[in-house]
């Protein structure tokens, strides 16, 4: 047989011509996968599992249903106010229903549903341990963004999530008013959970995603999650649990699972098989560990709904010009990288406390100064707190140093007492103010004694119980002494969260009296010495 | 027998009449053989040796001629004998150089003295200096006969101390110079001929007459300088070069293996080594040198802070110099609290004009306005004491409890000197330079520092102080840290 000859010139059109067309047929199809620097595309993890069991499910709520209260964390007392109160909502985490395919008649199997069952084992979790919760479904066009009548909704999926501008502009009020969504990469979907990411990064610009630290009230509100077991990655977990949040004042507005929480918590882990087979490489938590985090998710959700309710009530700032310069006492907070707002609202209620029990001229409005960019000079008392890791630039620090150096006063607080913040606070602090030792202010110091005398103080329930015969009911509170003069204050355990009068599930702090009475004392202190 | 066939290749080789299967036969002997290796060393010396007189005495051409002149019996089936041999050729072809160029070449000039210092010894004449032209190869101490500006004739400069150095600067504007104990032969007779025989020489060369390179024999390589600056560094079986400018051509003695060497550059020529250039960053000036500067009056960042060679632990070292015009140091960025306790260590080395009287001084330093360029106030001198061994490394080392008015200022440190000999031009090299804090609070309420927030709680008792480095290893340590 005659061998075919190819002309050199007719390879070459003919390698251009093959290279080119599958080349552009690429850069058409993986325009987003670019984006995300992944191979293959988003449709490579849609697999449908294989136990569709098509539950049926309560049908989406709308929005004229509002209760407005959410019960308490079971096995704590409620308050005599909340007694009176109407019964709390029927649904506790929505599951919407989002994506391709919806409405087509086959929802079950679509991508916000590939753990069909996860939303009703997780009720189901939630029930046995006294939360008498309903499971149901929505959309986001019939939702009625409403925390008093849905206090999470549950996104989950593999693909990229993505809203109109009308849903960012009402999931984020929703957030705002206390609601929390929580975002399930089902099977560990890189689509999912970079888009979700980014998505909710760009609907809170004041905010950013941070990792939950290991003393989180989430990882201990009903058990302890120290560690966590995956079914599929996880190789760089260190064995710890790995969620993702974005605060809202103290609470997690919006919560992220990287690793695929929806199959373990319906024991339908089978689908994992099938992706590995087509090369990919889910992320998921084990069944154990799957439902030790949605067991711990129920409460967080209910215990700090009612912290989003109180939280989440409009505060009007003021403006820096508009206080300066004033006899009034201004309450000047510090912004930071860090969580900086993290009791949105509470200094209003020192401020209303300390205007009644004191002769101290008082705006209540409070001040949030930025030292890498205010001249602080006009406030006297700067107010510094946060709930988790932050770092100081240079020029804050100078701010701080030139503050106290000018006989001003720095109040730090540990928004929930957490070991994070604390950390942060103590390494920042020696960057700031190298030189000095914080050091316990005696009982003796007349901090305690500058408006109220406090000699007792009651902490709040997980700090009594864990700690309560060490602190014997004493104030713990540090100081830096600068050219003699008390300059620097700070609190280990929170003060704040007390003056909002909300509970702080897991906050390790003070009661709301005693927190006041200490806000207020060291108001006073500051403004007199 | 082995050895004597040994013997037999490498006079051939040396003789430049070996046949390629001997040449190939020799190359794999001294592949396989340390011993090999120094016999062929020892036999090179020896034929460098009778090279050298004649080279220096103004026998230009010997070096083509030596071949016949070392000629060993081929028959001679001892080594010993070999060597005998070959040593009575080398004393017969020396005394015939030298009386050749007292008749041809006596006094002529063919460098100047630019610097000297120490103990050096000069053997070997064909120029002014040593008086006594007739008598060879005595010894005369530099000292008494030399000074600056001194014109040469063709000689052997040796080193006899650490400190010694030797500079000259031949009539076309080039200059070199040897430090420390080396052995340089030098020669220009139309074309430059220098044999350095063990230590450092390093030069700056003006570009040489076309077809006359400037060579330089060592006992293991032959190099080749149209024109460069370079140092070199002669070792018993080793011969290292690093050229800071322009190139040099390198040829291995035992297997002619020869390489072009670049700026910024190093090879090392030796029977084992790869002849492959390294690439190696020349010395660094304080400019480039991060976290110390030269905060001397005349505060030349370009002036040179850290070099490679001599160095302690592979990496780089400072350059400590007595002259004013160098006082390394540095903004710690450590702010001083009551109770600290400060502790230096480092590692150092005497070099040249070192004098046993002085001493490397580590100043503690504060300033008026916490910054490096303020008037200092210094806490604490820390000195070495003197240098008990000279070109080795030892350990310095030295603590202070910091005065309560320091409290809350800023650190520096300098790395200085404290002359102990009235002259101020000694150099030193320090290297892996530490120092660490260990603060003990004072009494009073528990610390913060202290307070364990999971347990509420002060540990009973409290924890030992620790030492925190504040610099050291990697840590602030500019160039010269530990690796």
């Amino acid at each position: 047989m005659k061998p075919i000859m190819t002309h050199p010139k007719f390879t070459r059109s003919k390698s251009i011509g093959s290279l080119l067309l599958p080349a552009i047929v690429t850069v058409v199809l993986s325009v987003a996968p670019v984006a995300f620097g992944q191979k293959g595309s988003a449709d490579d993890w849609f697999v449908k599992s294989h136990k569709d069991k098509n539950e049926k499910l309560q049908t989406g709520i709308g929005g004229g249903e509002a209760r407005d209260i959410i019960p308490s964390v079971p096995g704590t007392p409620k308050p005599q106010s909340e007694r009176i109160k109407p019964p709390s909502p029927d649904y506790l985490l929505g599951k919407v229903k989002w994506g391709s395919g919806v409405g087509s008649g086959v929802d079950l199997t679509e991508d916000w549903n590939l753990a069909p069952n996860d939303t009703m084992e997780f009720h189901k979790q939630a029930r046995a341990k006294d939360f008498k919760y309903m499971p149901t479904q929505t959309t986001l066009g019939e939702f009625s963004y409403d925390p008093a009548t849905m206090p999470a909704i549950l996104l989950s999926g593999v693909r990229e999530v993505k809203f109109t501008p009308a849903t960012i502009d009402r999931l984020r009020q929703y957030v705002l008013d206390g609601g929390m969504i929580v975002c399930d990469s089902v099977y560990g979907s890189p689509w999912f959970y970079e888009s979700a990411l980014k998505v909710f990064d760009e609907m809170f610009p004041e905010s950013r995603f941070r990792v939950l630290p290991s003393d989180h009230p989430l990882y201990h509100i009903s058990s302890v999650i120290e560690q966590a077991t995956y079914r599929s990655g996880g190789e760089g977990e260190e064995g710890k649990p790995f969620l993702e949040g974005l605060y809202i004042g103290s609470r997690i507005g919006v919560l992220v699972s990287k690793y695929g929480l929806g199959c373990g918590l319906a024991e339908e882990m089978g689908v994992f098989e099938t992706l590995e087979k087509k090369g990919l490489k889910p992320k998921a938590y084990s069944v154990e560990s799957a439902r030790q985090i949605g067991e711990n998710l129920a409460p967080y959700i209910v215990g700090y709904g009612r912290v989003g309710e109180a939280e989440g009530k409009a505060e009007n700032f003021g403006a820096l010009d508009q206080n300066a310069p004033t006899s009034e006492f201004v309450f000047a907070q510090v912004k930071h990288d860090g969580s900086w707002n993290a009791h949105p609202g509470a200094a209003r209620q020192l401020l209303s406390r300390l205007e009644r029990d004191s002769a101290i001229p008082v705006s209540l409005k409070r001040v949030s100064v930025d030292l890498n960019r205010d001249d602080t000079s006009a406030y006297p008392f700067l107010f510094f707190t946060g709930l988790d890791d932050f770092v100081l630039t240079n020029k804050q620090i100078e701010a701080l140093r030139k503050h106290v150096d000018q006989g001003g006063t720095l109040v730090i607080n540990n928004a929930l007492g957490l070991a994070t913040f604390h950390q942060a606070a103590v390494r920042e602090m020696r960057r700031a103010f190298p030189a000095d030792e914080f050091r316990l202010l005696p009982h003796s110091h007349k901090i305690y004694r500058s408006l109220n005398t406090i000699e007792r103080v009651k902490f709040t329930k997980s700090l009594e119980e864990d700690q309560g015969e060490k602190l014997q009911n004493r104030p713990v509170l540090f100081g830096v002494e600068i050219k003699g003069k008390l300059r620097v204050i700070y609190s280990p355990f929170d003060i704040e969260g007390g003056w909002n009068e909300v509970r702080y599930p897991l906050s390790r702090g003070y009661q709301p009296e005693s927190a006041k009475q200490l806000g207020c004392n060291i108001i006073m202190f500051a403004m007199t010495n | 027998m082995k050895n004597s066939k040994l013997v037999t290749r490498i006079v051939a080789w040396l003789d430049g009449r070996i046949s390629g299967a001997e040449s190939e036969a020799l190359q794999q002997e001294l592949r396989d053989s340390v011993e090999a290796r120094t016999i062929f060393n020892r036999y090179s010396e020896l034929d460098a040796s009778i090279r050298e007189v004649a080279d220096t005495e103004g026998v230009g051409a010997f070096s083509q001629v030596s071949g016949s002149s070392v000629a060993i019996p081929k028959r001679a089936t001892s080594y010993y004998v070999k060597s005998s041999l070959v040593i009575a050729a080398l004393i017969i072809v020396a005394f015939t150089a030298v009386l050749y160029v007292q008749d041809v070449e006596t006094g002529r000039s063919i460098a100047r003295v630019t610097g000297v210092n120490g103990t050096l010894t000069w053997t070997g004449n064909g120029g002014k200096i040593v008086q006594g032209a007739g008598s060879t190869q005595t010894g005369t101490r530099w000292s008494n006969v030399l000074s600056e500006g001194a014109e040469l004739s063709g000689g052997t400069i040796e080193g006899m101390a650490q400190d010694s150095w030797f500079e000259l600067e031949f009539h076309d504007g080039s200059t070199g110079m040897i430090s420390g104990y080396s052995i340089l032969t030098f020669s220009d007779q139309g074309q430059k001929k220098l044999r350095l025989k063990q230590g450092r020489f390093s030069a700056d060369v003006k570009p040489q007459p076309e077809g006359k390179p400037m060579l330089i024999h060592t006992p293991s390589a032959v190099l080749e300088v149209i024109g460069t600056e370079f140092g070199v560094e002669v070792k018993a079986e080793s011969t290292t070069l690093y050229v800071r400018e322009g190139k040099v051509q390198v040829r291995r003695v035992y297997d002619g293996r020869t390489v072009d060497v670049l700026a910024n550059h190093r090879v090392v020529a030796s029977a084992d080594s790869d002849m492959s250039p390294q690439f190696v960053v020349p010395e660094r000036t304080w400019a480039q040198t991060p976290v110390w500067r030269n905060i001397a009056s005349s505060g030349d960042q370009d002036s040179i802070a850290t070099q490679e060679a001599r160095d302690y632990d592979g990496a780089r070292n400072l350059v400590l110099s007595e002259e004013l015009a160098i006082l390394p140091a540095q903004d710690t960025d450590y702010i001083i609290r009551s109770g600290d306790f400060f502790e230096i260590r480092y590692e150092w080395m005497a070099s040249m004009w070192w004098a046993a009287q002085d001493q490397v001084a580590i100043r503690l330093f504060t300033t008026d306005n916490d910054l490096i360029s303020g008037t200092p106030t210094t806490f604490a001198t820390l000195l070495s004491g003197p240098s008990t061994t000279t070109g080795t490394y030892q350990a310095g080392s030295g603590s202070v409890h910091v005065p309560a008015t320091e409290a809350r200022k800023r650190l520096f440190v300098a790395i200085d000197t404290q002359d102990g000999a009235g002259e101020l031009h000694g150099v030193a090299h320090l290297d892996d330079f530490q120092l660490q804090v260990t603060h003990f609070p004072e009494p009073g309420s528990p610390r913060l520092d202290d307070f364990q927030l999971q347990e509420a709680d002060f540990p009973d008792p409290p924890p030992a102080p620790t030492a925190t480095i504040i610099i050291g290893g990697r840590v602030r340590n500019g160039d010269f840290n530990r690796k």
